[in-house]
């Protein structure tokens, strides 16, 4: 709250980060920039769990549903004619919002029903268990969406990329759109942490019942927040199928849910950079054990999760920017400051 | 039913949790600028009776009307915006956030944005925290996090304050603090209902005091009345006791 230091290892951390993606592109072959370009879509996705989880304690194990909900709907809306610009806007606007409008129809028999949070958790992951079976039967000929066929265990194939007034985004243009809105979210949840609207959500995040007493109308904040989180990730869903031209319905799967779970459980739910940053290290990581195409690599994962969740149960983002900031304030001497100004400080920053 | 000199009336209420009857046809009045204390043995439906007024429990049957409106069926974020607030029994603190952190969510649904900072120290002043320092709640004692949820409450400037045991676990200096901070409030002309298990904090404090029993109505008078009351005594201590 307050003045807050601008010099913190969190924001030096980021700063490196976001100008290294920058220039990423100029020093490495389109095979890099294209994964890379996954990464960013992971963190958007990240994002999506990150609002519900992490600012206001919503336990989403179906975060995929929407994921791939809204990639299928951008892939149908696309292919009814790949050559039409105005029907690629139109299918990412409808991925949107019928992501939002389930996610709020989802998220308003919870909260208004009084559904225990512990059954939160469940009910998104039977979302995404029956979405997927689903989407796996829809094989046969008599399974088109406005004339699309599903194609069911193999999805949807040659979905168009994304293209606005003509102009197509495909590759190095991929990866400067999906860095600069993975960019634009993490600042808006930056913000966010800092903002009457954040306060509101830790408040129901650390005790919904307290804050319905504080006249916050929690069941309807709740729901609002499911929805955001469905929209943000059915969005994520629509970078994705454009970005590999492809959707199946594994990507509406428990397997990518439990991803976001997993970074954000493991970054920690306190900072969105921490979570923005390990999102791309895990994502990295997982990818080079994969290619180096030893059957232990998930074993390795395995280990290194359970290590990380016993010995920094808070999270790597904010343990390492904690230590980082200590090491900062050991090597920057403070500025000199008139007595009352550190005394007006400390009672800021106590803690 | 309502006079002028009534900011809560409670008439007739009763709570049934499936065959269980936590409360039962009971009323009471509590008039502007007093402070009256609602106390009662364990299990006697004083809480309940909070939980009612608030809406985190709708009665079943009867009418709780604030300031002359009926609230029965309002929500409990509406009621909060009426001029009541509520300081509950286990602290409900933000535990992993600071103690500014607490208030500034308690105090930003009443007050405008560019006004929070002053408000924030306003409320530290009014309940005389400031020598706690910024600490995270959860660092913070028992007695401490009270009167921390005491600024809390005191945010949405209510006319009304209930305060749930707010004596409970606090040693003797702290309580002595929280009852002058009662009084203290009180003066200002603030409500105040509480319900307290501690009859000494009952005795520093209280005007008026309203009995409960078995989730019935039991008595109702002045302190000293009911401190009297032998059927009162009995109910608390067993028969050949006083409250006192």
């Amino acid at each position: 709250m307050g003045n807050r230091r601008v010099f913190t290892s969190e924001n030096i951390l980021a700063a490196i980060f976001w100008l290294a993606c920058c220039t990423y592109p100029f020093l490495h072959n389109t095979y890099f920039v294209n994964n890379f370009t996954y990464y960013f879509i992971m963190i958007i996705f990240m994002m999506s769990l990150y609002v519900l989880w992490g600012f206001t304690g919503i336990f989403s194990f179906g975060q995929a549903a929407f994921f791939g909900a809204g990639a299928y709907i951008y892939g149908i809306v696309s292919k009814i004619n790949p050559d039409n610009s105005a029907l690629n806007i139109l299918g990412i606007l409808m991925a949107v919002l019928i992501c939002f409008s389930a996610a709020a129809i989802l998220g308003m028999f919870i909260y208004y029903g009084h559904i225990s949070a512990n059954f939160i958790g469940i009910i998104t992951f039977c979302l995404s268990l029956v979405l997927q079976t689903f989407m796996t039967q829809t094989s046969g000929p008599e399974w088109q969406v406005l004339g699309v066929p599903l194609g069911g265990y193999n999805g949807l194939n040659a979905i168009p990329s994304i293209s606005i007034m003509g102009f197509s985004f495909e590759k190095n243009s991929m990866y400067f759109l999906c860095m600069a809105l993975a960019f634009v979210f993490y600042l808006i949840f930056r913000k966010m942490q800092h903002s009457r609207i954040g306060y509101m959500l830790f408040g129901i995040r650390e005790n919904a019942e307290r804050s319905e007493l504080f006249g916050y109308n929690t069941a309807w904040i709740s729901t609002l927040v499911f929805a955001a989180g469905g929209a943000i990730a059915g969005f994520a869903g629509v970078l994705y199928a454009s970005w590999g031209s492809y959707v199946v319905p594994s990507t509406l799967g428990t397997s990518i849910s439990f991803i976001g779970v997993i970074i954000i459980a493991l970054a920690g739910r306190y900072s969105i950079t921490g979570a923005t940053l390990f999102t791309f290290i895990y994502v990295w990581f997982t990818r080079f054990l994969a290619s180096q195409g030893s059957a232990y690599s998930q074993i390795v994962q395995g280990i290194l999760l359970v290590l990380i969740m016993l010995f920094i149960p808070r999270g790597i983002g904010e343990t390492v920017f904690s230590l980082g900031d200590i090491l900062i304030d050991k090597l920057i001497p403070k500025k000199k400051v008139k007595k009352d100004q550190v005394q007006k400080e400390v009672t800021r920053y106590a803690d | 039913m309502q006079t002028d000199n009534m900011i809560l009336s409670i008439q007739k209420v009763t709570k049934n949790f499936g065959a269980i009857s936590a409360v039962s046809d009971f009323s009471m009045d509590v008039k502007k600028g007093e402070i009256h204390c609602l106390i009662g043995p364990n299990g006697a439906g004083k809480t309940t009776v909070f939980k009612m007024i608030t809406g985190v429990y709708p009665p079943t049957y009867g009418k709780i009307y604030l300031k002359d409106r009926d609230i029965t069926n309002l929500s409990t974020s509406k009621k909060m915006k009426m001029g009541m607030s509520i300081k509950m029994q286990v602290p409900g603190v933000y535990s992993e956030l600071t103690l500014r952190e607490n208030i500034r969510i308690a105090a930003q649904n009443f007050t405008e944005e560019k006004m929070i900072e002053e408000e924030i120290e306003r409320l530290i002043d009014e309940v005389g925290i400031r020598d706690l320092g910024n600490p995270k709640v959860k660092n913070m004692s028992h007695g401490q996090q009270q009167w921390l949820e005491i600024a809390m409450a005191l945010a949405a400037k209510p006319e009304l304050l209930l305060l749930d045991e707010p004596a409970a676990g606090l040693g003797p200096d702290e309580t002595d603090f929280t009852a002058n901070l009662v009084l203290d409030l009180n003066a200002k002309g603030m409500t105040i209902l509480f319900i307290e298990h501690d009859m000494n904090f009952v005795k520093k404090i209280a005007q008026n005091v309203t009995v409960m029993n078995n989730g019935k109505f039991f008595a109702e008078g002045d302190l000293d009345s009911i401190l009297n009351n032998e059927g009162v005594a009995e109910i608390y201590l067993g028969k050949e006791a006083k409250v006192c």
